[in-house]
């Protein structure tokens, strides 16, 4: 291989398909890595500085606008650094619930990136849009599970981005077990069209059994175990969780080869 | 390739948190048929494709906070036929806009440990405070559903069906208790414009404002109200000073119960 000297130049004014703005430069000379750079150009918001002198349980809403895309980790981040300073710590079903929210940011948050910023560069295109053509059902399968984590955040939080529900020491309100029920019917049923497409559960072939997916729709119970209700208290109230299962929220977001929802010990309908 | 007739849609960021513009890739169900209406034809969110202008319909989320963002925003004016700033830090200056009332030379130095790096102006301004906007959408964020509203009706050339009354309508029409009157829980809801669907009090909490004024609001009779459920002249100012500190009567009100 001859040995050349010759500097190549890499520069992009302005990053496409990320979060926030910045660009980048990387020259290469004689095949080795001379520099980077990266140039953020995002303005500065200051959130750190206007915080002060704000109440405590004012920070997750205002935290939460850091980012549209992650609100959930500003206002869990938030809350979390509040209740340790007071020498609180949010357990049981609440724990749960928060587990769940923020599974729905992460499915929402991970479909977006995967299958509408990031896939396009692998596969050669500008844009999920581009990739329709060819690629349609792949782009539909992102955007409905895309939809799903949002649907999970909704239900939770009340709307996608900068949802209303996260609170210092739990929820304003939780849940409705009609609610739930409502948006597990609505929701995970379509869970199983969507799963074995791109994603394969460990250890699964069959990541939901169809069994549980019938006796979902038709409302019967599959088995059920009750779980205590989860209290906390702040100084101003008690926020009574209902029952809601904490093995759901489990499986929504570890790695277990159970299915979401038909799991032998999972208590959706108690 | 022959030209394409559809009409061009651009979306720009300025200081702000993107969520605005998410709107629009959470338009999941439409988002396809949108694409297929109009062309995404600058949209750095979503797309390294960039179709010139001029637009026919921009879009621009995010405040004017930096100078170079102020010039900025004159070449998209100049670029686009119609101008429609989405969300608070756009029609309001947004939460970054709590540094207008203080010193932003102490921000720097309080967030960044090389402050000559950072160049920023004093205050955070909306768009229309810079160039002519065509319309102002509302919200932090703003409604998916109002978005597409407002997208429909710009395309079809008619007046966007967005209401500017108090968000007390939707809670009566959705039939929420009112947290003031039954609960006595302060709420901004009766000086709020309507949008989210009365989200908060669905949630059993106050409503805190972030769709901003609505037309014509009360607020210092709001605030006589809150001071009677025991709300604190300190607390009226946090109150007024969120995510649509800036926005006119929302600033007056806050800085009126400010205690030097």
């Amino acid at each position: 291989m001859s040995k050349s000297n010759k500097t190549r130049t890499i520069k992009v004014d302005y990053l496409a398909r990320v979060e926030g703005e910045g660009g980048v430069l990387v020259r290469i000379r004689g095949g080795k890595l001379a520099e980077v750079k990266l140039h953020i150009f995002e303005p500065p918001r200051f959130f750190e500085a206007f915080l002060r002198g704000r109440k405590f349980d004012e920070a997750p809403d205002i935290t939460a606008r850091i980012c549209g895309i992650c609100p959930i980790a500003y206002q869990m981040s938030a809350a979390h650094a509040i209740e340790t300073a007071c020498g609180v710590t949010v357990r049981g079903q609440l724990r749960a619930l928060r587990r769940l929210i923020y599974c729905g940011e992460w499915i929402e948050s991970h479909a977006l990136h995967v299958f509408l910023l990031h896939a396009p560069d692998f596969l050669g295109y500008e844009d999920a849009l581009q990739m329709v053509k060819r690629h349609g059902a792949f782009v539909q399968h992102g955007l409905q599970l895309k939809k799903l984590g949002n649907e999970i955040v909704a239900m939770l939080g009340g709307r996608e981005i900068h949802p209303v529900n996260v609170r210092v020491g739990g929820f304003y309100r939780i849940p409705t077990k009609a609610e739930f029920i409502r948006w597990l019917r609505s929701s995970i049923v379509r869970v199983p069209k969507l799963l074995p497409q791109h994603v394969q559960l460990q250890g699964s072939s069959s990541p939901i059994s169809s069994r549980t997916m019938n006796s979902l729709r038709c409302g019967t119970r599959t088995n059920t175990r009750s779980t205590k209700a989860g209290s906390f208290q702040t100084r101003d109230s008690t926020y009574q969780s209902r029952h809601f299962s904490t093995i759901l929220a489990r499986n929504m977001c570890h790695t277990q080869p159970r299915c979401i929802v038909c799991a032998k010990d999972a208590a959706i309908i108690s | 390739m022959p030209k394409s007739k559809k009409p061009k849609l651009a979306v720009w960021k300025f200081a702000s948190c993107d969520g605005c513009q998410l709107s629009l890739l959470d338009c999941e169900d439409e988002l396809l048929a949108m694409a297929g209406t109009v062309e995404i034809a600058y949209f750095p969110e979503a797309s390294r494709a960039v179709v010139k202008g001029p637009y026919d319909i921009s879009l621009v989320e995010g405040s004017i906070t930096t100078p170079h963002d102020a010039e900025r925003i004159h070449a998209v004016r100049r670029a686009s036929k119609l101008l429609v700033t989405i969300g608070a830090c756009a029609t309001a200056g947004g939460i970054q806009a709590l540094r207008n009332f203080k010193d932003v030379k102490e921000f720097i130095s309080l967030v960044y440990a090389t402050p000559a790096y950072i160049q920023t102006l004093s205050k955070s301004t909306p768009i229309a405070d810079h160039v002519f906007v065509d319309f102002e959408l509302r919200g932090c964020p703003i409604n998916k559903v109002q978005l597409l509203e407002l997208l429909s009706a710009l395309l079809c050339g008619r007046k966007p069906n967005i209401p500017t009354y108090s968000l007390c309508i939707e809670c009566k029409r959705n039939g929420i208790v009112c947290m003031m009157v039954a609960k006595g829980v302060p709420c901004l809801g009766p000086v709020t414009q309507a949008g989210c669907g009365a989200l908060c009090p669905a949630y059993n909490r106050g409503c805190y404002g972030c769709f901003g004024p609505k037309e014509t609001p009360n607020t210092a009779s709001l605030a006589t109200v809150w001071t009677t459920l025991g709300v604190s002249r300190p607390d009226l100012t946090r109150a007024f000073r969120s995510f649509n500190a800036y926005a006119e009567p929302f600033r007056r009100e806050s800085t009126a119960h400010e205690q030097k």
